[in-house]
């Protein structure tokens, strides 16, 4: 199946500067992108979270996410007071990041946003993110399993299961498949001279991990959602990264159309 | 399609070996270039006369480097050169700029108002006139019509330079020409610094880069850099790096405003 594709306003972010909001929606727009996310960090957008409920309507996109940066124990008050006002979006990415308190502390966190959003008609994606306190998919997991909560789910990062070098994509997908809420993908290569000392981050065309095989097993394990584009750290001409992106993943699902199993990968 | 888009030739000296004038010619003028910029150790100097009547391309520059001890040959090289106006002059005399430097100007400068020639300083990494700011210095300095910069966005990149609106602000009265490159920074790339790429490719945004010179109402060409290390087939990297540069600059005269961006908080 066409997946909706989105970028993540990260994608926007260089040695260079930052791109304007309104530059942002409009080339995602002119490139036929279906949506983006807005990062507002630790509590300190650089986007006016205002703006978010009138950009459908603006430019055609749907903002498919915010994502937030949890530092359990000291901005504890600022996710959860965005979390209580954000307007003009449904899905909320929540990476952990570091703790004072311990997981203890981060469960409390979680479990005291989630009637905001059951409230607020939100749900809320843990994002499993390398060098952060919940990393790999099996942790988010493991939380969205002890909350079994309806409003609470997982975001899968191609870029960081494969970073993580977690493995066995498959079982992780399946793993995650009822949490499953949002995916983002990047193009990546295990490298020292990558992004954290671990690997790289690319176009979804690039590197050595295998975007196809990504693609194949979420279809497989029955995600029809939005597929992000992580777009950090490589920068460049944004403009022609980004349609490199979505060209490779139109070019992905319309193979994955056609030969509907994907790779039958044999071992190494 | 409006701004003259030239490439160095250094692209065409590759590990496998050196093209021929002729297939560096042709391969330019089937993806659209104006012209090249023409390194002072290629054995093609004394055809430049023959490049424009043969291909309708400019030999915008040639590209020299002085280093002590070079002084004959680059004296040679400006007293012989036809074909093409202007010397693209980076200086590597030492760790910074010497006397050695101002001398070999002092020794240049007559030569270029006898013959016509226009030099055109060339701040580059790991040289001893690394910076814009450097170079600058050195402009003010001689104070000379025929001694300007060429603003080469890889080195301003690679040198962590930063500041580009106040650079070029501060380049401008000398500003004749621009070079880019895509690039990013890496201990693999030139000088352990920053990688030479097709304009398609690398962490810094030259979208953004000509959007700033836009703005300041640039209208000179712009050359393309191109190393040995971007590698892989040549046309190819040729192609790319004109498809990229006619999309930005199409997308420029559309949205000009794109290019604004705002400092990153730090």
């Amino acid at each position: 199946m066409a997946h909706r594709v989105h970028a993540l306003d990260s994608f926007f972010y260089s040695s260079m500067g930052v791109y304007a909001f309104q530059s942002q929606c409009e080339m995602l727009a002119e490139l036929g992108f279906d949506g983006i996310t807005v990062s507002a960090w630790g509590g300190t957008p650089l986007t006016d979270l205002r703006l978010l409920p009138r950009i459908r309507e603006q430019h055609g996109l749907r903002v498919e996410g915010l994502y937030l940066v949890l530092h359990e124990g000291r901005n504890d008050h600022l996710i959860r007071r965005i979390i209580e006002s954000v307007e003009g979006v449904e899905l909320i990415e929540l990476a952990v990041q570091t703790s004072v308190n311990g997981s203890s502390a981060i469960l409390r966190f979680i479990e005291s946003v989630l009637p905001i959003a059951e409230r607020r008609g939100l749900r809320i994606a843990l994002y499993p993110h390398l060098h952060h306190v919940t990393q790999t998919t099996a942790e988010v997991v493991q939380i969205c399993e002890y909350f079994a909560h309806p409003h609470l789910g997982a975001s899968f990062n191609g870029y960081h299961w494969y970073a993580s070098q977690e493995g066995e994509l498959q079982q992780r997908l399946e793993a995650m498949q009822p949490w499953l809420m949002q995916v983002v993908l990047s193009g990546s290569t295990l490298s020292e001279l990558g992004w954290g000392g671990v690997a790289t981050m690319e176009p979804v065309d690039r590197g050595e991990l295998d975007n196809f095989a990504v693609v194949a097993a979420l279809n497989s394990v029955g995600y029809t959602g939005s597929i992000g584009v992580l777009g950090w750290d490589y920068g460049g001409d944004i403009y022609l990264k980004l349609q490199r992106c979505l060209t490779t993943l139109r070019d992905i699902d319309r193979r994955l159309e056609c030969h509907p199993h994907g790779p039958d990968f044999t071992s190494l | 399609m409006n701004r003259a888009l030239h490439h160095m030739d250094f692209i065409f000296q590759t590990a496998m070996g050196t093209y021929p004038l002729a297939a560096q010619c042709e391969m330019l003028v089937e993806h659209g270039y104006q012209g090249l910029t023409m390194s002072a150790w290629s054995q093609d100097l004394k055809s430049i006369p023959q490049v424009k009547p043969t291909w309708g391309l400019d030999v915008g520059a040639v590209y020299l480097i002085y280093r002590k001890g070079l002084e004959a040959f680059v004296t040679q090289v400006f007293e012989s050169l036809e074909g093409c106006t202007t010397i693209e002059l980076a200086l590597h005399s030492g760790e910074e700029v010497t006397n050695f430097d101002r001398r070999m100007l002092e020794r240049l400068l007559p030569i270029c108002e006898r013959r016509g020639l226009h030099i055109n300083l060339y701040p580059h990494a790991r040289y001893g006139l690394q910076t814009t700011t450097e170079a600058i210095a050195l402009c003010r300095e001689f104070n000379h019509p025929r001694l300007n910069i060429v603003f080469n966005g890889y080195h301003w990149y690679a040198t962590e330079e930063g500041a580009l609106e106040e650079r070029l602000d501060a380049l401008w009265p000398w500003l004749q020409h621009v070079n880019i490159a895509g690039t990013r920074r890496s201990p693999l790339g030139w000088g352990g610094l920053a990688t030479i790429e097709p304009l398609d490719e690398g962490e810094m945004d030259n979208f953004v880069l000509l959007g700033a010179l836009e703005r300041r109402g640039f209208t000179g060409r712009v050359g393309v850099l191109g190393w040995q290390s971007m590698g892989g087939d040549v046309y190819g990297n040729l192609r790319r790096s004109a498809v990229a540069f006619r999309s930005m600059e199409q997308r420029l005269a559309a949205h000009p405003e794109w290019a604004l961006l705002t400092e990153m908080p730090r």
